[in-house]
């Protein structure tokens, strides 16, 4: 593979393939499943429910004391980090760990009953900007739409892709013709600039965003190595 | 798996193209080629819990409203060729689920023969001077020999392959003709691989057309920054 020094380049659009020649036909898929949902969330979902999902490393951490703040939990999945919580306006899904590829597909059809019927659905993806593929100057913060959203956020370029349950709930949503609004936003530093322009974004679709941003503490300075 | 159709199209006799995952991504690269060059239609969206979810901006067009799937299908009605282009792995535990369902999709659609594309790994070809190329197919092909292509005996192991074999195999079992193409690669930039594979392909299926020796294949605008963007000269 052509790297180029000091790029970190994980090779997650590469071939990861699983061995398919040896593996045993009765390997059994263990199906993910919620550790804990409040029933009560049913009687909330209607046409005039909206739906948000925020998807990345420290997800969480970044959005508890804005977003989160004074909502309520309703569904959880631990070992990947799942919480579905609802408040007002929105039922919202906080997908802490991008490692869930292998389950996307089976965790985004469980999250289907809040987003299926949902009038709006917005998907933001948080990623590294060392996974963004540009011809441009590198910038901390960088937010894609995909698809026409009719917002003014430039739309992402190829080869660039969204990846987890997010592309999972897009692609579900698309089979079934139904809009989403889907970001991808590339950050590097957790600094209060770039969280502030990701708030900003929520903001647009008239999300209360209030309280403080958190920054998360848990994360590596930089992506480069010497 | 759910197949949402786009387009009504009578797909009876057409040939299905389908790429395994494989060494070097060398079959999916290979079946962008003919899609671009043949300039083909969308034809419809799938979806199964196996296949492991992308989403982003068409690979094919600058439309803004245009995006791409894990897993869509094409069709080229001039030439009767409809393909299945995956772009991400399949569960190994859910990978028996999928194939069912695609020759479930293959039997009800009256698809004639199924034209398997991968690749192999090039450290397993112990006879350097054989051409990398080669084909296994199974009785029901009525086509016999595939020039470019050196036959592969039945019982053998494609290591990198993918699912290719469990896609060949069930086709046998069902009695849908069936052939795999593939390629000894290394892993790498695959892209020179992946424009003579597609040539030697096209040698046989005859779909791309090829004036005064030279094969007219068009690169798809989202092979654009394979390999991440280019290195900063400020951090030097």
């Amino acid at each position: 593979m052509d790297f180029n020094f000091g790029e970190l380049n994980e090779p997650f659009s590469r071939a990861f393939f699983e061995e398919y020649e040896d593996f045993s036909v009765n390997t059994e898929f263990k199906r993910p499943t919620w550790d804990f949902v409040n029933e009560d969330y049913k009687k909330k979902v209607s046409n005039s429910t909206n739906f948000l999902l925020v998807e990345g490393n420290n997800a969480h951490s970044i959005m508890e004391n804005s977003l989160l703040k004074g909502a309520n939990l309703i569904a959880q999945m631990k070992k990947h980090n799942i919480k579905v919580y609802h408040n007002d306006q929105f039922f919202i899904g906080i997908i802490e760990d991008n490692k869930t590829d292998n389950f996307a597909a089976s965790i985004a059809k469980l999250l289907s009953p809040w987003f299926e019927s949902a009038k709006m659905c917005i998907i933001l993806s948080l990623q590294s900007t060392a996974e963004y593929k540009n011809d441009n100057a590198f910038q901390n913060c960088v937010i894609r739409s995909v698809g026409n959203n009719g917002q003014n956020i430039p739309t992402l370029e190829v080869p660039n892709f969204l990846t987890g349950c997010a592309a999972g709930i897009c692609t579900l949503r698309k089979f079934n013709e139904l809009q989403c609004s889907c970001f991808i936003a590339y950050i590097d530093l957790h600094d209060v600039i770039s969280l502030n322009s990701i708030m900003s974004l929520l903001k647009t679709f008239n999300i209360s965003v209030t309280g403080n941003i958190t920054l998360p503490t848990n994360i590596h300075k930089n992506q480069f190595y010497l | 798996m759910t197949i949402k159709k786009l387009k009504n199209v009578n797909l009876s006799g057409f040939k299905l193209l389908l790429p395994s995952v494989c060494v070097g991504n060398v079959a999916q690269l290979s079946t962008d080629l003919f899609i671009e060059s043949l300039k083909m239609e969308k034809y419809a969206l799938l979806w199964n819990e196996g296949v492991i979810p992308i989403y982003g901006p068409s690979a094919f067009t600058f439309d803004k409203d245009e995006v791409t799937t894990a897993s869509e299908m094409f069709v080229c009605e001039k030439n009767k060729l409809v393909i299945l282009q995956t772009r991400t792995p399949v569960v190994a535990a859910l990978l028996l689920g999928y194939i069912n369902e695609v020759f479930e999709f293959v039997q009800s659609e009256n698809i004639s023969e199924v034209i398997i594309l991968t690749s192999a790994y090039s450290y397993e070809q112990h006879f350097v001077e054989k051409s990398p190329y080669e084909y296994l197919s199974n009785e029901l092909m009525k086509r016999k020999e595939f020039p470019g292509f050196n036959e592969s005996p039945a019982d053998f192991r494609i290591p990198g392959c993918g699912y290719a074999k469990h896609l060949h195999q069930r086709a046998t079992e069902l009695n849908i003709p069936s052939v795999i193409f593939y390629k000894y690669v290394s892993e790498g930039d695959n892209v020179p691989d992946a424009l003579q594979f597609c040539e030697k392909v096209n040698e046989v299926l005859k779909v791309i057309p090829v004036t005064e020796n030279k094969i007219d294949i068009k690169i798809p605008h989202s092979w654009k920054n394979f390999f991440g963007s280019r290195v900063k000269t400020e951090i030097y």
